[in-house]
């Protein structure tokens, strides 16, 4: 064994022991063929490796368990933060100025720098929907202009804060991760639907849940935290219901997407208790029951001898 | 609406299109069907492999060792041919109505 067989060999160390004893004699031999000499060669196939093989670690391949979940999960993921996206301009920037005039103005027209969040998100998802194919890169568009959207909105502008943004992140981080495009004729009319049923709950949440009183109003604040903590366990609790159910027809990868995609809404009363109540204690403890149901899951599926197909053939 | 296959995907489909290859002479073929443009890296291959294995579009014919290195090779089940097919047709229409469109609007000669 040479230099650089030793070093691509040791590299094969990524992989988990099972995936390695069954495919590392041949991705070795792929990877001495395939690649020439020099750092740059090896720094590249080095990245490549890395990154597949962690994919493979964590069990992001698209025949695992999560995998097919995060597959599953992505679009419509990326179509309810669309949905989210709209209620949180409507109603946390529009109907302020609408009601109250332009009060404090503080980016532009706006009382934070979240349209150019909402409106990453909003392209994004249409994007997505129209081209799954580049579902990828444009989830990874909308997940870096959030998170650099909340330092800079938080050290630049004056408040409020702009945390309640994560939520976004969260339901597009499906799509980042995800190894695969979902493909099916009617993938993107459901994910479609997804998002459609979500802009519908969270409109009729926000207008029928309002205390009497405040209506429409009034600002950012009321809805970027108050509203935060209290509407979206709701969401969560009907996403809940459909878990339930799917889990009941034995379809367990679509359970688990609605899991993943019902986190969160879930955690939003966590993350913004303003208002204790049972809903909120509810849904963080069915956040804490879904996950581990996932994660428990996750790890027998890990544990399943991997690639069948090929030890069969 | 219908879903595309990608781009590597596609490429390495049309790579077995024809007859088994190992892991390298799909990186190779790929190369060439791409006039240079793609470059698979093992990674990206294996990753891709291991999902078309998954769906069942492609499956493994045989094992050989060569200069003491072992090369596993793949062919196209009958459903990855019929999927491949039907990707290479809707190409195949794309490309020719973008021909007659630029045609029409003097853009080809």
């Amino acid at each position: 064994m040479n230099d650089r067989e030793r070093r691509y060999s040791r590299l094969l160390w990524v992989y988990p022991a099972r995936y390695r004893s069954e495919r590392g004699d041949e991705i070795l031999a792929t990877l001495l063929e395939a690649s020439s000499d020099g750092r740059i060669a090896f720094a590249r196939d080095t990245v490549d490796i890395v990154m597949h093989g962690t994919q493979v670690r964590l069990g992001l391949s698209a025949d695992r368990f999560a995998g097919r979940v995060l597959t599953l999960a992505a679009l419509p993921g990326l179509m309810m933060a669309a949905a989210l996206a709209i209620v949180m301009f409507v109603f946390g920037e529009l109907l302020p100025i609408v009601t109250h005039g332009p009060i404090t103005l503080r980016f532009g027209p706006f009382w934070t720098i979240g349209p150019l969040v909402y409106l990453a998100w909003l392209l994004g998802a249409s994007g997505a929907l129209l081209w799954p194919r580049h579902q990828r890169p444009l989830a990874i568009v909308g997940v870096l202009t959030t998170l650099v959207a909340i330092p800079v909105g938080n050290v630049f502008f004056a408040r409020p804060n702009l945390w309640e943004l994560l939520l976004l992140v969260g339901l597009g981080l499906p799509a980042v991760l995800a190894p695969g495009t979902a493909r099916g004729r009617y993938t993107q009319v459901l994910a479609a639907g997804v998002g459609l049923l979500t802009l519908v709950l969270l409109w009729l949440l926000e207008v029928t849940l309002a205390p009497a009183g405040l209506g429409w109003f009034p600002s950012f604040y009321w809805w970027g935290t108050w509203r935060m903590g209290h509407d979206m366990p709701y969401v969560g609790g009907v996403a809940i219901a459909v878990v339930c159910i799917l889990l009941v027809v034995r379809q367990v990868d679509a359970a688990g997407a609605v899991a993943v995609l019902s986190m969160p809404f879930l955690m939003a009363s966590a993350v913004y208790p303003y208002e204790r109540s049972v809903a909120n204690s509810l849904s963080v403890i069915a956040a804490g029951a879904l996950a581990a149901w996932f994660v428990i899951h996750w790890i027998l599926d890990l544990r399943r001898v991997p690639t069948q197909h090929i030890s069969s053939a | 609406m219908t879903v595309e296959i990608r781009e590597p995907t596609f490429l390495v489909l049309a790579a077995l299109a024809d007859q088994r290859r190992h892991g390298y002479g799909i990186i190779q073929e790929v190369e060439r069907l791409s006039d240079g443009t793609t470059r698979l890296r093992a990674g990206t291959l294996y990753a891709t492999l291991d999902r078309l294995l998954h769906e069942g579009l492609i499956d493994v014919a045989g094992e050989e060792v060569v200069d003491g290195r072992l090369r596993r090779y793949y062919r196209l089940t009958e459903h990855g041919t019929t999927t491949l097919g039907a990707e290479s047709r809707r190409r195949v229409a794309v490309s020719k109505e973008a021909l007659r469109r630029l045609r029409l609007a003097g853009g080809l000669t």
